[in-house]
């Protein structure tokens, strides 16, 4: 690891840079022509630094758009329920199966593996969410469908447990008397910090930026609508008018779709949040990952 | 044999809270993951709106067979594998690349403030990937043709509506959001190493370089070999937001951009053709399990140590 | 060990699909036999008249799943519309509620397929336009045949010419009730008036103008604006003068408009088409059409309105109505129209047709809702408004304008879509001074000049050579748009495109077109 060579510091550190520019590079422009006027983008195209800081479109988005704000409030719901849901199982499921000598540990295992290689596909999913369980135009709809339990997390999760939890430390508690559920609140789930910390953010993630659930299961009640959803919704009616502008009773629609930088200033405010708090998650990450990549 | 199962027993008993714990989590696997798997039939089923999945009738293979005689099982496969294995490749070349650096930076400062910033592609969605390189490539406004190619006096690009340019955007646009994830899994396999390794080789002089070759990279091996094989059984899987949102669905780009997925979305959405769109993800789904139990049984027989399972 | 595991699994896997087998047996069950007892019903069930008993207590009612267009994700009235609108059922006794679905245009084939499989939660009455065709909603077994309301509802029959009606029936039944139009266009160019004045063609406006004086006064207006492009929307089919028999993809088309056209050609290998993509490459080359047309919304009033385009082509039914369109879009410009080609009515001047979906529970209700909506005043404008005073008021000419203070954006209701219902002639007008807009629309179906393909009726079924016809259509959507926007090279794209139209199997889709066509004339003594 630690090399002398200056050199390579050297190196190392202006590749990094330059890595991390062009990794925030696309950002800029989009809070940029978030904050120019149409009129500017169509003479000057996008550009990093905005030649008139106009707010118009933020000053739209929460001034007449409620519609806007409720989506924003859906997506943070949404992602804190789901989320929960998503750890809870998660952990349960990944610690049932750390322990060694678990009755049935390689069928449940498998059970959970095969899961990531084989899927029913769209239609049959569809139906059985929407017809079976029901979940259409409620919110359910946001967060049971494809998101709430991912078998790639519980693996992570059991090899978390499996090695970095000392066996000696269970069986300890187990000689006080402790069960084996006060073990896991009392034992693994303090410190397993890390993995727990990870897996919120890949859950939390995975809700924030999902936008095929609202698409399929909120037809009927689309003011539970997630702000991905709107996005989306704005991305498709545009490429609709892109496709079908042959059509010519469809110019007087061509007002109803929001302005270009109203649509890159709802994009710039679904990306805030995350923004925000991830770093905080940020400094679990590296070891979360670490172990629960590998196996244990 | 009386015994042992006694033994079961007793651990069963004494397991019988966890079970119960972990017990929705099944249940929604069997909800979510196995009972729409009975709709894999619909792919030997000419299916009727009216009639439903049950009572729809069976087409025996023919669905199958329609998807290879038109050009586009050719055409999604090879982009799909092809994809696939040029994001294999690269990505873990390019992460384990980073990943080295990001490991010899002294600074812990500075390692805190890479870390957090080449992690940001990887926490926004496709959709907001496919705005973000809209802003880059639009013909008439895009960042590309109006503040590169119109100062250096070249010809504006028509991005949109030229195929042969699309394996390196969509590429690119992949190694984007990705490496920095692919990175920090290799780094955080790395800052776990044994530093006396280390430690030893700068005691008998060895070079920064030989210290890469000679113990980092024989020492990330397993976390490759675990890495290669996860990507090979999504090897028939394709990020559906990369290949349709972030080319607009673009018509003039399909023979570039069609995968799987996308073949799948468009033959029912747009031409509501339930049973070969089935089809052709049934056969995703049964590939991406043989080529997973191969490569794994034969990784079994290489280095035990490293199989999945 | 590992076999008695995979064995357990096996196993645990059967159970669970047995599980799944049996619930989505019932709700299959529940929904199928509803749909397919209708389809047979014309046959089997001569007890049923088809007709709807309205029950004395309206919360018995059955409530009809109707789709509604929309822009935008929500239409906040929705609840005031439908609440309005079912309270007006209630007063006339309909013996039907409704519940409004609305689907924004962008996500709507989406949702809608979705919304086709699903039995238990059924949407009973939609519009293909943009959406399908009634011979591929047939196919998939997505509508019911409405044969059997004919008898019950024998005025629905009368609205329209007769041979309109033959645009939606496959094999003689009648699938889908045409929604109301003009049924029969020709071409327009709308020029802002202030350039027509400036390059001197402002003389010819309102007039019939030949194909050299159009291009001249692309040319002149070329020259006096070089900044400008002239064409928004190219893909209307300006001067192809062919007969598509309602399918975009024109796999196969009768020249000359299919007056008296017997034989089916393939229209992408003629010299027409190559004359015709020429002429559009030559356009894009002098600069005639907007830059990266094939990624950009083309929508002429928005490109006007941004000072990109100084005019482009559309289709319209006369000068008048043309000119009031373009009031109501283009409210920044005068424009001036010309008027390109003659009047002819096709399959595809049908522009939509409505119909009961296969998994409706209640087809009876359902056709008395859609029965009202073609024929009931209130009812129509409903859908088409909304509500008077909440979404719309109506100025003292008899137009619909937004209320105080709304516009598109704001007014919660999409005032901007007569069009997608069954029948828009039963609304008002909506932001124009042209007061005869629907009179005038009404006034084409009985117009003697009109010119009627021979074909009107006339729905190819793909299924003998469905994989060709798929595999055909596939290069359409890939090649087709480029090449008519004259994005690529004529000469290698278009040699390209029917390479691969040949491969795919163009000659039997044709060969097939034409042998139903021939049984089709053949029916219609024609």
């Amino acid at each position: 690891m630690a090399g002398k060579g200056r050199g390579f510091q050297v190196f190392s550190n202006v590749i990094l840079t330059i890595l991390c520019f062009c990794t925030v590079m696309p950002f800029v422009l989009l809070v940029s022509s978030s904050l120019t006027s149409d009129a500017t983008i169509a003479v000057y195209g996008y550009s990093f630094f905005p030649r008139q800081i106009d707010t118009t479109a933020y000053r739209y988005l929460f001034l007449s758009g409620s519609k806007i704000l409720k989506a924003y409030g859906m997506t943070f719901l949404v992602t804190g329920i789901g989320t929960t849901l998503n750890i809870c199982c998660t952990m349960a499921m990944g610690y049932l199966l750390s322990k060694k000598d678990l009755p049935g540990r390689a069928f449940l295992s498998f059970f959970i593996f095969f899961t990531m290689l084989f899927n029913g596909g769209m239609i049959p999913s569809y139906i059985v969410w929407s017809q079976l369980i029901k979940v259409s135009d409620t919110i359910a709809g946001l967060i049971f469908p494809n998101l709430m339990l991912s078998a790639f997390n519980v693996i992570l999760m059991r090899t978390y447990f499996t090695t970095n939890i000392p066996n000696e430390l269970c069986e300890a508690a187990e000689m006080d008397s402790d069960t084996q559920v006060g073990i896991l609140f009392h034992i693994s789930i303090p410190l397993s910090k890390p993995m727990l910390a990870t897996l919120t953010l890949f859950s939390a993630l995975a809700y924030w930026n999902d936008w095929i659930n609202g698409l399929y299961y909120l037809v009927r009640k689309k003011d539970l609508y997630t702000i991905q959803n709107v996005l989306n919704s704005m991305q498709n009616n545009i490429q609709f008018l892109r496709d079908f502008s042959s059509a010519s009773s469809l110019g007087g629609f061509a007002g109803s779709i929001p302005t270009l930088s109203v649509r890159m200033a709802i994009a710039v405010i679904s990306i805030v949040p995350i923004l925000a708090i991830y770093p905080f998650f940020q400094q679990y990450f590296v070891r979360g990952i670490v172990i629960g990549g590998v196996k244990g | 044999m009386k015994t042992k199962n006694k033994h079961a027993g007793k651990k069963l008993y004494k397991y019988r809270f966890l079970y119960l714990l972990a017990l929705p989590g099944f249940v929604y696997l069997i909800i979510n993951n196995y009972m729409p798997m009975v709709g894999l039939v619909l792919a030997f089923k000419n299916y009727s709106f009216a009639k439903g999945m049950l009572h729809s009738p069976w087409c025996g293979i023919h669905n199958f067979t329609y998807l290879f005689n038109s050009k586009w099982a050719k055409i999604m496969f090879r982009n799909t594998i092809g994809y696939n294995l040029l994001f294999l490749v690269l990505g873990n070349i390019f992460a384990i690349f980073v990943a080295i650096l990001l490991g010899e930076i002294r600074s812990e400062r500075a390692k805190k403030t890479y870390q957090t910033l080449i992690l940001i592609p990887h926490l926004v969605s496709t959709v907001l990937i496919g705005y973000l390189v809209f802003a880059f490539l639009s013909y008439k406004n895009g960042f590309i043709n109006m503040s590169l190619l119109e100062p250096l006096g070249k010809e504006p690009v028509n991005w949109y509506t030229e195929p042969k340019y699309w394996p390196f955007i969509l590429t690119l646009v992949q190694m984007w959001r990705s490496f920095g994830f692919q990175s920090i899994v290799y780094f955080a396999t790395i800052i776990g190493f044994d530093k006396s390794y280390y430690e030893a080789a700068v005691v008998d002089g060895a070079t920064t370089w030989q210290q890469i070759s000679r113990i980092t990279l024989p020492l990330l091996r397993p976390t490759v070999i675990i890495l290669v094989i996860m990507a090979l059984g999504r090897m028939f899987a394709s990020d559906f937001g990369l290949f349709y949102q972030v080319p607009m669905n673009t018509g003039t780009l399909y023979s570039a951009t069609t995968t799987i997925d996308t073949f799948v979305y468009r033959a029912m959405m747009q031409d509501h053709d339930v049973g070969r769109s089935l089809a052709a993800g049934f056969l995703q789904s049964i590939l991406g399990f043989v080529v997973v139990t191969i490569a794994n049984s034969v990784v079994r027989k290489i280095e035990p140590e490293s199989a999945l399972y | 060990m590992k076999k008695r595991w995979i064995a357990l699994f096996l196993a645990a896997m059967t159970v669970s699909l047995a599980a799944c087998g049996n619930s989505g047996g019932s709700a299959a069950k529940s929904g199928a036999p509803a749909a397919s007892g209708t389809v047979d019903s014309s046959a089997a069930e001569g007890g049923s008249s088809g007709a709807v008993q309205a029950s004395a207590d309206p919360s018995d009612w059955p409530v009809i799943r109707a789709e509604v267009s929309a822009f935008t994700d929500t239409l906040e009235q929705k609840d005031a519309v439908q609440d309005a609108l079912n309270q007006y059922l209630v007063s006339i006794n309909a013996g039907v509620q409704c519940e409004m679905v609305p689907l924004a245009f962008g996500d709507r084939s989406t949702q809608l397929t979705l919304m086709l499989t699903d039995a238990d939660n059924p949407i009973d009455l939609f519009g293909w336009r943009f959406y399908s065709s009634v011979s591929d909603l047939v196919k998939n077994g997505q509508i019911i045949s409405l044969e059997k309301y004919r008898d019950v509802y024998p005025d629905l029959w009368k609205l329209y010419p007769e041979t309109v009606y033959k645009t939606c029936q496959i094999n003689g039944e009648q699938y889908s009730m045409p929604g109301a139009d003009s049924f029969g266009n020709y071409q327009v160019y709308a020029l802002r008036k202030d350039l027509a004045k400036e390059i001197g063609v402002d003389n010819l406006a309102g007039t019939k103008i030949t194909r050299e004086q159009y291009e001249d006064i692309l040319a002149k207006a070329e020259a006096a604006h070089p900044e400008m492009a002239w064409e928004g929307e190219t893909m209307v089919w300006p001067y192809m003068n062919v007969d598509n028999l309602g399918d975009t993809n024109a796999l196969g088309v009768l020249p000359d408009m299919g007056v008296d056209q017997d034989k089916i050609i393939n229209y992408y290998s003629s010299d027409e088409f190559k004359d015709y993509v020429e002429m559009c490459k030559g356009w894009a080359d002098k600069g005639y059409i907007i830059d990266d047309p094939l990624n950009t919304q083309r929508i002429g009033t928005t490109l006007v309105t941004n000072n990109q385009i100084g005019g482009y082509m559309f289709e319209a039914y006369n000068i008048e109505y043309a000119e009031s369109l373009m009031q109501a879009q283009i409210p920044d410009y005068e424009m001036d129209i010309f008027q390109l080609t003659d009047p002819h009515c096709t399959n595809s001047c049908v522009y939509t047709g409505w119909n009961i979906s296969s998994i409706c529970k209640n087809p009876d209700a359902a056709m008395k809702l859609l029965s009202l909506m073609m024929t009931d005043e209130n009812v129509s404008r409903f859908f088409t408004l909304g509500v008077k005073g909440l979404t719309y008021v109506v100025d003292d000419k008899g137009i619909a304008r937004y209320p105080e203070g709304k516009d598109a954006n704001t007014d919660g209701w999409n005032l901007g879509a007569p069009w997608f219902y069954p029948n828009q002639c039963l609304s008002i007008p909506f932001n124009t001074d042209y007061t005869g807009y629907y009179t005038d629309m009404k006034a084409c179906w009985t117009d003697p000049n009109m010119k009627y393909s021979k074909a009107m009726g006339f729905i190819f079924d793909t299924t003998p050579v469905y994989d060709q016809y798929t595999a055909c259509t596939a290069i359409v959507a890939e090649y087709r748009d480029a090449l008519m926007l004259g994005q690529v090279d004529v000469d290698e794209y278009l040699a390209k495109f029917n390479d691969e139209l040949n491969k795919a199997g163009i000659d039997q889709v044709i060969a097939e077109m034409q042998k139903q066509y021939d049984a089709f004339l053949q029916e219609n003594g024609k």
